[in-house]
């Protein structure tokens, strides 16, 4: 066998390059043409079966291929270029294309009408999640395809003994059935045809893994990445690896006490486990958690968590990315480690605080112990494994819009959305005006979570998850699909954005109208309608002026927090109809472009359609006071409203964290947002002077990594309006000092 | 009751002493560097910076300007420094951020709580509060009155000075401070002199003192090629004596105060080259030679 470093040309791009195996099975597009027919034929039979069977045929004809420089060398051919954003499967489409046909104005005109209402005017983005999810990597693991299809038998069983299997748990058991029976089935095809080209130790493994669980370290990293790649061949959307530093720490010790591996040959392996990951280009890319808490309340990490660091650091890629728990108990020396590779361009790391994440859990009524267990999916969304189906963009709300309905008079799809009489009269006071503001967003919530409830009836309808559902034993209890409230915590959630926009378009309104009274309500309305044509010196007063929010200003900072008291107020906790609760987010992913296409001019001197703040973070140019003082702006908004995240998105010039000196700054500046509530950060070091250079001379910067959002992009691929407006944001922290 | 002139305050400042600080930055100094890159804080009085790259003709300024200092001859602003008193009205109107005011007076308990607003990473980074300049040492009672202040909320607290100062103005801010940043610019007395308006003796002097006090100081050597080059060797010798330096730190010269002199209508007082990073490392090779704890070029680690 050859090094990872000999192999890697052939490993970087397998999935986009690959070449199947004409003799293994007809085309992609034939196999397409068989599964369209096979469902629209199937149409009157139960959507779980049809699934079920559609995998199952994918996984008996798809032509398959093995790389043999990988360490992990299966290849099926799923229909997709695994070009960004084109990574889902044949499957994955036909499930897209039903979802949207649930949503559609035909099937259900209702909910189509108010979704499309409420996009198309900018104040939320009600939806359903299908997207976030990940299966029981424990249970997974510990017991292997065959395992867990025995277990889904077992408690199948005990339906029939008690007399309790209706038709609807009949269905589930089949579909759960058929889609590991396949599993297992597909590893035994797999290790036939690597038998079949002459790559026997690699079909003896797969052999092994069709009946048994993984048993060696090699043997979980393989199971993993078959077990995801099943899953997300379908509809499911496996948005983490799940705490893969503990999940597989006792089969690395197996291994390493019997003498069967060495450290260097577990990283060797971690070399071509996250290189197999890179390639294949998870758009917002897949994450892995490493580190945090046991239930206990006691801290380990083990040498999988530097491993993983270590490989990461070496390979430079930035998928996966890396959720790392963080919590005082850590090891100075590992924040350093992580906080040295963030330094160094690996800025697909976001650091979550443990003892937030619980003060978090605890507004939902989840315990200590239990929280601790929880795992990050997607961008920074925390999820209580074995237990919670957490629908984590179930839905976003704009804090901006009810100002641009309040200025644009524009009150027609709020009264026709929310159920929003106008009010008549002027507001007399920035007061009265406030408690209008509260008004339309209380509206909009009630709007809004009206909306989630009623669309969360069609997840099941539409994307039932048999793969899914059969590693979680609660839904093999209740004998219900994932999506069906077979979890225990069944909740939903919505995201708060846009806070920069709001607050400083309201002080904006305070300041002119009622403070200095240079324009009355009118006027500025007038204004706004225009789009600030021929008001451009206004539109700089305004922008100009220092009391923007980020700042570290106790205006701003107290606007921001009663905005946030107030979501919090009406959405954590509350009941979403199905027994689960509400949690609440404040990343805006790309809402702050959707919606703000939708959002008129808004007095803090934004132009119509443009992109609305973004996560916890101050409009471009306007951090003006520095780190210290973005910290504290956002540590005054409670950091434990946020189950679903609140990241913290810094900008620093890579001068303020060079050297040791820097190290300790920077390691400073974590914990004491950490310390001060804090929830999560991430963001970028670097100068506007290295982003001008990437952007004329590409070529050169070809791996100069950007966070965007909770997912990293390669600044060069980045459009150039992105492009510019991250050398904005760098400009103005740049200026300020 | 005590005032000072001060210019701005910098937050998360990492280059003023330990930890992460925020740095006041008083107006007003009695040397003349010819490579100073803060000149907004030589002269005491108040001052206008205009930089005219930032501004967006707007006229606002000439609107607001009691004394017409602002002239707009074909859309294009006139800044007349001479008739201005520098009152500060057309920076609040400015709507590019072209104009800049330097120099406001306050009080210490007025300028206090802008200080201590990241008191909690001072104290999770071992940081604090430092006073800069121009020279704090110029305004002895008001900065010995505000790092009281600072010491009762016990907020870690460093002086970035020249120490061209009596003895007495010294003495005042020696109980409340933590830490001297102490510039060494040359040895040699007529050299100090030609580089700097002023003599070195009265600063030695105090170095020694301060040492005598037992007081930490953290040294800094700017480092101009041809002008103060020739100086290290006799600067090792003079700081390897001592016995309370804490950090040597070697600061290359660099010529980013450009736009800065532009914007005072200054003319920029050196055509020194940039220093090597080479040359910049002998010199701390140097120091280090002489037995003391010299700071890494921080590029390196």
């Amino acid at each position: 066998m050859k090094s990872f470093y000999e192999e890697r040309k052939y490993l970087s791009n397998e999935f986009t390059e690959a070449v199947y195996d004409e003799s293994t099975g007809p085309s992609a597009e034939e196999v397409e043409k068989a599964l369209r027919k096979y469902t629209v034929d199937n149409y009157s039979r139960p959507l779980p079966l049809v699934i079920a069977e559609t995998f199952r045929y994918v996984l008996r004809n798809a032509r398959i291929a093995m790389n043999e420089h990988g360490l992990f060398p299966d290849q099926i051919d799923l229909g997709c270029s695994y070009e960004p954003e084109q990574h889902l499967s044949h499957l994955g489409r036909i499930a897209v294309e039903r979802c949207d046909k649930y949503i559609d104005r035909r099937f259900s005109p209702d909910v189509w009408r108010r979704r499309t209402a409420a996009t198309r005017c900018g104040i939320s983005n009600p939806s359903f999640d299908v997207f976030h999810c990940f299966p029981d990597w424990e249970d997974a693991i510990r017991l292997g395809f065959a395992g867990l299809l025995a277990r889904a038998e077992e408690r199948r069983e005990e339906f029939v003994r008690q007399g309790e299997l209706d038709k609807e748990k009949e269905i589930f058991f089949d579909s759960v059935k058929i889609v590991y029976e396949s599993a297992c089935e597909y590893l035994r095809r797999l290790a036939d045809y690597a038998e079949r080209k002459g790559l026997s130790d690699f079909a003896a493994e797969y052999r092994f893994l069709s009946e048994n669980p993984p048993s060696t370290f090699y043997q979980v990293l393989l199971f993993s990445n078959l077990f995801l790649r099943l899953g997300e061949l379908g509809f499911e959307h496996y948005r983490t690896y799940g705490r893969v530093d503990r999940l597989y720490y006792p089969f690395y010790k197996a291994d390493l006490d019997a003498g069967r591996l060495t450290a260097e040959g577990a990283k060797e392996m971690l070399r071509f486990f996250l290189e197999r990951i890179s390639a294949a280009h998870r758009s917002a890319d897949q994450p892995i958690c490493l580190g945090g808490l046991n239930p206990d309340g006691s801290y380990t990490d083990n040498d999988l968590t530097r491993f993983f660091l270590e490989v990461y650091r070496e390979l430079g890629n930035h998928n996966p990315k890396i959720h790392l728990r963080c919590h005082e108990k850590m090891p100075q020396e590992l924040l350093d480690t992580v906080l040295s590779m963030i330094r160094e361009g690996h800025s697909s790391i976001c650091m979550i605080s443990d003892e937030t994440a619980v003060a978090a859990y605890a507004r939902i009524g989840i315990g200590r112990e239990e929280a601790l267990t929880y795992c990050p999916t997607g961008c920074y969304e925390l999820v209580i494994p074995h237990k919670e189906d957490p629908r984590i963009c179930s839905g976003w709300i704009n804090l901006a819009k009810p100002i641009d309905f309040m200025m644009s008079g524009e009150y027609t799809d709020a009264e026709m959305l929310m159920n929003l009489p106008r009010t008549d009269s002027e507001p007399e006071s920035f007061d009265a005006f406030l408690c209008e503001y509260f008004r339309v967003l209380d509206a909009a919530i009630e709007f809004t979570c009206k909306s989630v409830r009623e669309l969360c009836r069609y997840t099941f309808r539409c994307n039932p998850s048999p793969f899914l559902s059969g590693s979680f034993d609660c839904c093999l209890k209740k004998g219900k699909d994932f999506f069906d409230g077979g979890m225990e915590y069944r909740n939903n959630s919505l995201k708060i954005f846009a806070v920069g926009t709001a607050v400083d378009s309201l002080l904006a309104i305070k300041k002119l109208v009622y403070e200095e009274k240079v324009l009355t309500l009118p006027r500025f309305r007038e204004i706004l309608r225009r789009n600030w044509e021929g008001e451009e010196k206004l539109r700089l007063r305004i922008l100009s002026d220092r009391e923007k929010w980020g700042n570290g200003l106790p205006g701003p900072d107290s606007l921001a927090k009663e905005l946030y008291d107030f979501c919090a107020s009406r959405i954590i906790g509350r009941r979403n109809g199905v027994g689960g609760v509400f949690r609440m987010g404040a990343d805006s992913v790309a809402m702050s472009e959707d919606l703000g296409r939708a959002t008129g001019a808004t007095p803090d001197g934004r132009f119509a359609g443009e992109p609305l703040t973004k996560n916890f973070r101050p409009g471009n140019g306007l951090e003006r006071e520095g780190i210290t003082a973005f910290i504290q702006s956002v540590t005054k908004i409670d950091g434990s409203y946020f189950v679903d995240g609140s990241p913290l998105d810094f900008l620093i010039h890579p001068s303020a964290v060079e050297g040791e000196e820097g190290l300790e700054v920077f390691r400073s500046l974590v914990q004491t947002y950490f310390k001060k509530g804090g929830f999560a950060i991430q963001g970028n070091i670097f100068s506007v002077d290295t982003l001008r250079k990437a952007q004329v001379d590409p070529s050169s910067y070809r791996n100069l990594q950007v966070r965007v959002c909770g997912w990293n992009e390669y600044f060069v691929n980045m459009k150039k309006s992105m492009q510019d407006s991250f050398i904005a944001r760098a400009e103005g922290i740049e200026n300020a000092k | 009751m005590t005032t000072g002139t001060v210019i701005n305050i910098k937050r998360f400042e990492i280059h003023d002493g330990d930890g992460i600080r925020t740095t006041l930055f008083l107006k007003g100094c009695p040397l003349r560097c010819r490579w100073c890159h803060n000149p907004e804080g030589l002269t005491r009085e108040p001052e206008i910076g205009y930089y005219a790259h930032k501004c967006i003709g707007c006229g606002e300024c000439a609107a607001v300007c009691p004394t017409g200092s602002h002239l707009f001859r074909e859309g294009k602003h006139l800044y007349v420094r001479e008739s201005c008193h520098a009152c500060g009205a057309c920076v609040k109107v400015c709507l590019g951020d072209a104009l800049v005011a330097y120099g406001r007076v306050v009080t210490p308990e007025e300028i206090l709580p802008k200080l201590m607003e990241d008191i909690d990473f001072f104290r999770n980074s071992g940081g604090g509060v430092t006073l800069s300049g121009g020279e704090p040492l110029l305004q002895a009672e008001f900065s010995a009155e505000l790092l009281k202040l600072l010491k009762e909320k016990g907020v870690n607290t460093a002086v970035d000075t020249c120490l061209y100062a009596p003895r007495e103005s010294l003495d005042a801010v020696l109980p409340y401070t933590d830490t001297f940043l102490v510039d060494v610019k040359a040895m040699d007395s007529s050299l100090h002199k030609e580089l700097t308006g002023v003599e070195n003796r009265k600063i030695l002097d105090n170095i020694r003192y301060l040492d005598a006090k037992g007081k930490k100081m953290e040294i800094r050597i700017p480092y101009i090629p041809g002008l103060n080059d020739g100086e290290m060797g006799a600067i090792a010798s003079f700081l390897a004596e001592l016995k309370n330096i804490v950090r040597v730190k070697v600061l290359p010269y660099h010529d980013y105060a450009v736009s800065k002199y532009e914007s005072l209508g200054k003319p920029y007082p050196t055509d020194a080259a940039l220093p090597s990073r080479e040359e910049c490392d002998a010199a701390r090779e140097l120091l280090r030679r002489a037995g003391l704890t010299v700071a890494p070029d921080p590029h390196e680690a």
